[in-house]
């Protein structure tokens, strides 16, 4: 197609999306206005019936708690496909001959300084954005994903990856595994003690604002945390270790 | 509509702007995490601290790491295949 004739069908297409947003936008509620019935229906049994004071929490992992679930397995099932891609496409002749190597990026002394700053703090974040979870903004998947940010860090400093490379990312691949079925034990939990899969009210009630309050909440944001982190590192650590390998194989 | 409200969203379309109008694809990937952190400051003067902290984790950290990563691999995919077969899969 010439560049004429697409900018032609560019311009029919844009100039109906802007006639339906025009359209759409006409009859929105002003600005700051929340017309929907749900949200003030949380903003009001949150606390006294969660004893969560972050509203959001509640809704994830108590109202809506099997659609979070599934969303973890979507990264469950990511991080799984992106190993299974990754290693299908390495394994190629040279596997066998490399099985105690273990491969370090190369890294400069000020990025190896910066890194071995940061990593001790980013971690400390991690696991103070999983545990606040239910009180305060922040939860499972937000630390899980600065818990695999520290990951990064830490091989940014020059920390090893492992690797012969026929073996998986053990830590993280238990990690994610211990996540995703901890999860699901957590609500059949729930089916057990309290009636209903992943009913969070059979872990107690606690004192709103208080670290341990919420019920199995803070419990479900654990595993999130877990899951997230886990499955970030597997994912980030196969690209790494792909890069290493294709990397150094030029100069051998 | 508060003034920090109103400024942030000109910021973002500006950020978001930059980041389409950018052609090289590592630049894109370094402007996409600041674009990310500018839609989390957003979310934060919105009121939604929630989303924002999603927003600075996986807009700041995960896309940009992500999309660097994949282009070191496609690079120095590109690069062996220059060096050793010209013709194997292009």
């Amino acid at each position: 197609m010439s560049r004429g004739a697409r900018m032609i069908v560019f311009a029919c297409g844009a100039a109906g999306l802007a006639a339906l947003l025009a359209w759409a936008f006409s009859g929105l509620p002003e600005f700051g206005h929340y017309a929907g019935r749900y949200g003030r229906i949380i903003a009001r049994i949150a606390v006294p019936d969660r004893a969560t004071t972050n509203a959001v929490t509640f809704v994830a992992f108590d109202v809506r708690a099997v659609d979070t679930m599934v969303e973890e397995f979507i990264v469950f099932a990511a991080a799984i496909a992106a190993v299974a891609l990754l290693r299908h496409q390495r394994g190629e002749p040279e596997r066998g001959q490399r099985t105690d190597e273990v491969l370090r990026p190369k890294t400069s002394p000020a990025l190896l300084f910066v890194g071995a700053l940061l990593a001790g703090p980013t971690a400390v974040i991690a696991l103070n954005v999983i545990a606040h979870g239910a009180i305060t903004p922040g939860g499972g998947f937000q630390g899980g994903v600065v818990l695999a940010a520290t990951v990064v860090v830490m091989v940014a400093a020059g920390a090893r990856v492992r690797l012969p490379p026929d073996e998986p990312p053990l830590l993280a691949e238990i990690t994610h595994g211990l996540g995703a079925a901890g999860f699901v034990l957590l609500g059949l939990a729930g089916l057990i003690f309290a009636g209903a899969f992943l009913s969070t009210t059979w872990a107690g009630h606690g004192t709103p604002g208080a670290l341990l309050s919420g019920g199995a909440i803070p419990l479900l944001n654990v595993a999130t945390g877990l899951e997230v982190a886990g499955a970030l590192a597997v994912i980030l650590g196969e690209f790494l270790e792909q890069h290493m390998l294709a990397t150094e194989e030029p100069e051998s | 509509m508060t003034a920090v409200q109103a400024v942030l969203l000109v910021l973002v379309a500006v950020a978001g702007t930059f980041v389409a109008l950018t052609r090289e694809p590592l630049r894109q990937a370094i402007l996409v995490g600041v674009f990310g952190l500018t839609l989390a400051l957003l979310f934060f003067a919105l009121q939604a601290p929630d989303v924002a902290l999603s927003q600075i984790v996986v807009g700041g950290v995960a896309l940009p790491a992500m999309v660097l990563l994949a282009l070191a691999e496609v690079r120095a995919r590109e690069g062996n295949a220059k060096d050793e077969d010209e013709d194997e899969d292009e």
